[in-house]
């Protein structure tokens, strides 16, 4: 693997490179702080970061909101790649492919891509996406090898194979270092397990879950078997639910069955008790009629005794009470006397005189209570008016006074906002110088890419001649595909000619003297003649014999139709081959070959011409742009340098000089600090003038306020007729003598009415006293002359009664009355007895005779309902299909876990094979170790011993005087010297591209010549891309001023040529 | 004789066996519908006068119609005009207005006329020599009514013909079927019937041996599970002149497949097993015992040879492996090994001590076990 071009765009502080490498030994220089450490940066971050990790918001630019881009070509295994990939939001990632260099197809994209690539590499890093990766750059042991940052020395000595998530840089180790070549049914077995637990887990060593794992389709047919058994064990509940439903619907039945027979019998019984009741009422209700009789008989004879005797009462009592009317009607008169006493000393208080002179004297006070009053209201108005004047005066002085402050206040924020502006104009003139010279450089620059475009079309022009001398050489119209038709067509002449060329012999016997002219194999005649020996001729395919004029004599060997494909072949050669001979100038196919050949290869030392020729004209046309933009650039400086105006740019220079080198951002700093206390204090001034407007407003307001006060408060006094110099106090005195005399005028008219009040008020309670009391003598008379009246009635009716009693009685009915009442008693007792039955309690039964019918109705339609979902849902027959689901799921669970105890112990079968092949049988460390340590010790001329690696290609220890040492016991130059020979090493194992980036910070120039030689002889084999500020310590001063040679497989770049860094703008 | 009959039931045409693989199920599955051409070959060679088919013919009420197809065309190949097939809904197969036997579904179509779907409560068909079938389909999964109870018509007095009833549902003596159609045993006397033909039960079974009237269960002809006791067979019902004589039942065989249960505990016994010849066998085969590595591999040959491979059929039918219970004793793995390059002897060993920590009886030794004979074999192979 290798690079071939890296171009990064809008990459922290690098606006643009384009850089193309060498195949062998690649020297980036640069100054420091130019971006060397970016464009390693932006290597890795196309090779190894998916575009949208968040990792990527290191790369955004300082200076501008472009997205970061890089895009690097590399070749792998002789196939040209291309990744591109734009960061950030909107990310992309493209892989391409080219045969040719020139046109690239689409291979992948997104994660794809990346997915993709590192397969490409199989760096061991694993495939982008998965769960539980590490966040950012994901590392590898040989990402970290061949693309280590600068100062990780300890990182590289200290990371081993067993870090990586994937195999893959394991596997790649594996065969480059042939370490399990031992033996071979080791190999197998192992190959053969590997097999096995690939096929079932991941590179975390977790179960595949994916269709190609052998475990899915037992897990496929183990979730089926579960939702159908699911679905199955909910129709079996169902259908238990139902059943067990019917059960109890069925108990319920037969229970309301046993309860309605029990009510239709109770039903029976209390009918014909009821029945019974009804006749056992009527004997009863005899016997009672007949002990009515008796008793109302005995009843009579009784009333008549009691009647009497009540007589006798009546008229003593009506006699008491005649009595006592009429002493009630002489208390009656006593009252009535009293109360025309009292109802005249009434009518002499109520007497008219009296009363006009009591209010007349009410009138006088009245009249000089309000003019008191009047009088106080004047004054206290007064004197609130007196408190209002006070309180405006007090307004009044104290808005100026704030009126004052503020005006004073705006005066100093004047102030500071000029010097605010001061600070401003300089840091903005710092500015202006900064940039200033930052056009100067970049005026010159344009200046240097002027010249560069020349020189760049210079070499573009005279590679393009040359690509054009090389274009035009004999035997460059001829192809490979037409050669190889020549070629296959000579084959076939060859083959047909020697088919026909069996061999002829002739033997001829001529008279003397007579010759016969003979032409072999097509070749010119030739005159013979037969001496003493007959005339012999042989020939490979055809003899012309020639006797006389008229006779010849033609022999062709072969079949004809062998012969008939040779004429055939040897017609197309002539017709196709041979013209393409003469105008080559050659004989034969192998001489035209080797000149297509020279051609072909003339034809591709003209296309790397033209290439280059395209690639410097590109370069050029990239640099004449840069060139053109000089006189903009000019113009920029000259207006730059007028908007300094009159300030000394040497003075501002040494002062931006004097803010050190982060002078641009603490310019930015300055600006917008001073910006934000300019705004800020614009705004308080803004504030303070509107501030200022509203206190004048309320300075005018309080004066205003003040003579309105005082006008009334004139007036107020006026109007009292006081004098106008009467202050507060005094107002106060008069205002409390006024009321005094108020209360004293108020509190006479009180006494006045009440004293009158109180006169009239006991007249009248007097004449009420003995009004009530003659009205309690007539209702007393009344009530004993009613009393009387009711003795007398009752004693009238009691005589009344005795006589119609004494008319209707008849003594001699009462003995048969006895009689029938005892008869009526024995048929009573002669009754059964019943139980307590009523029409009552017989509706009730009935009721709940038609309650329960109802309630058997509404359990039997529930039981058909039961009935009928059950034949739906499946009863026994979904029992047994639970039953067959539930055996099959438990097999093919049994079937799973046996299958992955299959496969476990085939991962343990890998782990303990490794572990063994790590300890017993040759490993990786040990096949690496032997490089490492031979490098090591040629450049610490035998100081160090034996570096011991382990399987894991961890370091277990450096050999000292006999003993093993930690790395750590190393000097710092030494650690970095002894990781650069190790990724070296691993590299070159590999046969990939390997970044050094300012790996030899720490090393002594005696060292440095050491890796000069070594890395120079390593570049003959990989690629090695340095990066440093000390081109010298690789490269002879020739090589850095060389100008570009495609074919070298060193190369020099100067950075500061191909890097264009992003500018300053606001 | 008067009358002869052969009686069936069960088919379960379209029945899956979810616990088998992919082969076997569908070898059992097969064997469904090949069977019926021996019920009705049977019926053939005894020249009887109807076959009646008591329910569950079906596994569903809607199978495929790749069942109900290829039953109708074992029916087409026939000429059987003087000899009705009677075919009853039973509870898995119920009577319903979309299920197979509805009247607007194509399979009814494409029976011949000799072929009768009881798809009437009050079912009856005057048999030849004037017997009387009399038959009541299953209209659900499940019911409580007795249907023959329920259903067929009592005897009438003066009636002398021989009268059959066919229903599908469970005789009352099997615990917790009282849902899932039952049957009375004293129902065929009650109505007066000289054969009750049901079906349900898939081992054959007389219900009634001792009364007037057979109450039979023909079994299912073909096995659809292991222990299923005195499967594979169907009736012949030879009823003789004498109508006060007892009808005579005979069970005849019918089955392709045999289900057997088989547990070896030693490898002899496997050896024996594998000897006899169980072409036509469902083997249900318990490994219960413990061999050494080399032994092992004997036992995965026999096992190969039993189960077959895609190349070629095993030596049994249809088999069904439980190795739950098989032991690998890796006590001789090392002297097995002794050949090998050191680094596999290391690895065993190292396996060997794995198991020996653990304890055999744990996952981990058993896990170490397994990884040992692997080693074993990949070691041979390689």
């Amino acid at each position: 693997m290798r690079f071939r071009r890296l171009e990064v765009s809008h990459f922290r502080a690098v606006d643009h490179a384009g850089l193309e490498f060498a195949p062998g030994l690649n020297v980036l220089y640069g100054p420091n702080d130019l971006g060397k450490t970016t464009l390693a940066t932006a290597l890795r971050a196309a090779l190894l970061l998916p575009a949208d990790s968040s990792a990527h918001r290191d790369f955004l630019p300082w200076h501008s909101k472009e997205l970061p881009r890089v895009s690097l070509s590399l070749e792998v295994d002789g196939t040209l790649w291309r990744i591109s990939k734009t960061f950030g939001s909107g990310s992309q990632t493209t892989l391409e492919s080219s045969l040719d260099g020139r046109r690239f197809r689409e291979e992948a994209r997104g994660r794809a891509a990346d997915g993709r690539l590192r397969e490409l590499l199989r760096w061991g890093v694993e495939a982008p996406g998965g769960r539980g990766g590490a966040r950012g750059l994901p590392e590898s042991f040989l990402s970290h090898v061949l693309l280590a940052t600068q100062g990780s020395v300890a990182q590289i000595l200290e990371r081993t194979l067993g870090g990586d998530r994937d195999g893959s840089g394991r596997a790649q180790l594996h065969e480059a270092l042939q370490a399990l070549a031992q033996d071979p049914v080791f190999q197998r077995v192992l190959a053969a397990v590997d097999a096995k637990v690939e096929s079932a887990f991941t590179a975390t060593g977790r179960r595949k879950t994916g269709q190609s794992s052998p475990f899915a389709q037992l897990r496929q047919t183990i979730a089926d078997l579960g939702l159908e058994l699911e679905r199955v064990s909910h129709l079996r509940r169902e259908s238990d639910e139902v059943q067990q439903r019917i059960v109890q619907l069925s108990q319920a039945r037969l229970d309301c069955e046993a309860r309605l027979e029990s009510l239709r019998e109770r039903v029976g019984l209390e009918e014909s008790a009821l029945a019974e009741l009804a006749a056992q009422r009527a004997v009863r209700e005899r016997a009672a009629a007949a002990e009515q009789a008796l008793a109302a008989r005995r009843a009579a004879e009784s009333d008549l005794g009691r009647l009497r005797a009540e007589l006798e009462l009546g008229r003593q009592a009506s006699r008491r009470q005649a009595q006592k009317a009429h002493e009630s009607a002489s208390a009656r008169e006593r009252a009535q006397a009293e109360a025309q006493r009292a109802e005249a000393a009434l009518r002499e208080l109520n007497n008219e005189a009296r009363r006009d002179a009591h209010a007349a004297r009410l009138a006088d006070l009245e009249a000089q209570r309000a003019r008191l009053e009047q009088r106080t209201r004047a004054l206290s108005r007064a004197r609130e008016l007196e408190h209002a004047l006070v309180r405006a005066e007090a307004g009044l002085a104290t808005e100026t006074q704030a009126l004052q402050k503020a005006q004073a206040a705006a005066s100093e924020l004047g102030q500071r906002l000029a010097a605010q502006e001061q600070i401003l104009e300089r840091a903005r003139q710092l500015e202006s110088v900064a940039r200033w010279r930052e056009a100067c450089e970049r005026a010159e620059q344009a200046r240097q890419a002027q010249r560069l475009a020349q020189e760049l079309s210079a070499r573009a022009h005279a590679a393009r001649e040359r690509a054009t001398a090389l274009g035009s050489a004999p035997g460059a119209a001829i192809g490979s595909e037409q050669l190889r038709e020549l070629r296959e067509l000579d084959r076939r002449l060859r083959v047909a000619r020697a088919k026909v060329e069996v061999g002829l012999s002739l033997s001829l016997s001529l008279p003397p003297g007579r010759a016969a002219a003979i032409a072999v194999d097509g070749g010119p005649a030739r005159r013979q003649s037969s001496e003493q020996r007959p005339l012999v001729a042989r020939a490979r395919s055809q003899l012309r014999v020639q006797l006389d004029d008229d006779v010849q004599l033609l022999a062709t060997a072969g079949d004809p139709e062998l012969r008939a494909e040779a004429d055939a072949l040897a017609a197309a050669w002539a017709d196709r081959a041979e013209p393409l001979l003469a105008a080559a100038g050659v004989s034969d196919i192998d001489a035209l070959a080797q000149l297509v050949e020279q051609a072909q290869q003339r034809r591709r030392e003209a296309e790397l011409a033209s290439r280059e020729a395209t690639e410097l004209e590109a370069r050029a046309a990239e640099k004449r742009a840069q060139g053109a933009e000089l006189e903009r650039s000019q113009a920029r400086v000259e207006a730059l340098r007028a908007a300094l105006g009159g300030a000394d740019p040497e003075l501002l220079a040494r002062e931006l000089a004097a803010l050190g080198a982060g002078w641009e951002a603490q310019l930015g700093r300055r600006i917008a600090e001073a910006e934000q206390e300019q705004r800020r204090q614009k705004a308080a001034q803004g504030s303070q003038a509107a501030s200022l407007e509203r206190l004048a407003a309320r300075v005018a307001g309080a004066a205003r306020e003040r003579e309105l006060a005082a006008a009334a408060r004139a007036a107020a006094l006026q109007e009292l007729g006081l004098e106008q110099a009467l202050d507060s106090a005094r107002l106060d005195r008069e205002l409390a003598a006024l009321e005094r005399e108020l209360g004293a005028a108020s509190r006479a008219l009180a006494e006045e009415q009440s004293a009158f009040r109180a006169e009239l008020g006991a007249a009248e309670r007097a004449r009420e006293r003995e009004l009530a009391a003659l009205q309690r003598a007539r209702e007393a008379e009344q009530a004993e002359l009613g009393l009387s009246r009711e003795a007398r009635e009752r004693e009238l009716s009691l005589e009344a009664q005795l006589r119609e009693r004494e008319q209707h009685f008849d003594p001699g009915s009462l003995p048969a009355a006895e009689a029938e009442a005892a008869r009526a008693r024995a048929g009573l007792a002669a009754l059964p007895a019943l139980p307590p039955v009523s029409a009552e309690t017989l509706a009730q039964s009935r009721a709940e005779l038609e309650r329960e019918s109802a309630q058997l109705e509404q359990v039997l339609a529930e039981l058909r309902r039961a009935e009928g979902a059950l034949g739906q849902v499946g009863g026994d027959v979904v029992a047994q299909r639970e039953s067959q689901t539930r055996e099959a799921l438990e097999r093919a669970r049994n079937a799973e876990r046996e299958l992955e105890r299959e496969y476990d112990a085939y991962q343990l079968l890998a782990q303990t094979l490794r572990g063994v092949e790590n300890e017993e049988g040759a490993h990786l460390g040990r096949a690496l170790s032997d490089p490492v340590s031979e490098r090591f010790q040629r450049l610490t001329r035998g100081r160090y011993g034996r570096i011991g690696l382990d399987a894991e290609l961890g370091f277990e220890g450096i050999q000292i005087a006999g003993q093993a040492r930690a790395y750590r016991e190393l000097s710092e130059g030494t650690q970095e010297q002894l990781a650069t020979i190790f990724r070296l090493c691993v590299a070159e194992q590999l046969g990939a591209a390997l970044l050094l980036d300012d790996h030899l910070a720490q090393t002594h120039r005696e060292r440095i010549e050491w890796f000069r030689g070594t890395l120079r002889e390593a570049a003959e084999r990989i690629q090695i891309l340095v990066l440093t500020a000390r081109p010298e310590d690789y490269l002879d001063e020739e090589e850095l001023e060389a100008p570009l040679d495609p074919a070298s497989r060193t190369r020099a770049i100067d950075l500061e040529r191909v890097i264009q860094r992003a500018s300053y703008t606001r | 004789m008067a009358l002869k009959l052969v009686h069936t039931a069960d088919w379960h045409l379209g029945a899956v066996f979810p616990s088998f693989d992919e082969l076997g199920r569908q070898q059992l599955s097969r064997a469904r519908l090949s069977v019926i051409d021996r019920v009705l070959g049977l019926a053939e060679r005894h020249s009887v006068h109807a076959v009646l088919c008591a329910g569950d013919l079906f596994d569903d009420p809607d199978p495929g119609p790749e069942w109900w197809e290829g039953l109708a065309k074992k029916f087409q190949q026939r000429d059987w005009q003087d000899r009705p097939v009677f075919l009853l809904p039973g509870n898995h197969d119920p009577l319903t207005t979309t299920g197979v036997y509805s009247k607007a579904h194509p399979f009814r179509a494409a029976l011949p006329a000799w072929v009768h779907v009881v798809d009437r409560d009050d079912f009856r068909c005057e048999l030849a020599g004037g017997a009387m079938l009399y038959a009541a389909p299953c209209r659900s999964r499940s019911e409580s009514r007795d249907l023959a109870r329920a259903l067929l018509p009592a005897r009438e007095p003066g009636d002398r013909r021989i009268r059959i009833g066919m229903v599908h549902g469970t005789t009352f003596d099997l615990p917790g079927h009282q849902m899932n159609f039952p049957i009375g045993r004293d129902v065929a006397e009650q109505k007066g019937l000289d054969y009750l033909a049901i079906g349900d039960t898939h081992g054959f079974r007389d219900v009634t041996p001792h009364g007037h009237a057979p109450t039979v269960y023909p079994s299912t002809p073909e096995p659809t599970n292991f222990g299923e006791r005195d499967a594979g067979h169907a009736a012949l019902v030879l009823f003789p002149g004498d109508r006060r004589r007892r009808a005579l039942v005979r069970a005849e065989p019918v089955a392709q497949w045999t289900w057997e249960e088989a547990r070896c505990t030693s490898l002899e016994e496997l050896r024996a097993l594998a000897a006899r010849d169980l072409g036509q066998h469902v083997l249900r085969l318990v490994l219960d015992l413990s061999v050494g590595v080399a032994e092992f591999a004997e036992l995965e040959r026999i096992l190969g040879e039993l189960a077959g491979s895609a190349a070629a059929p095993g030596a049994v039918g249809v088999l069904q492996l439980d190795r739950t219970r098989l032991r690998l004793d890796t006590g001789d793995v090392e002297s097995t090994l002794a050949r090998a390059p050191a680094v596999i002897r290391s690895a065993a060993a190292r396996l060997r001590q794995r198991e020996r920590e653990y304890g055999s009886d744990s996952e981990e030794g058993e896990l170490a076990r397994r990884a040992l004979y692997q080693l074993y074999q990949l070691a041979r192979e390689a």
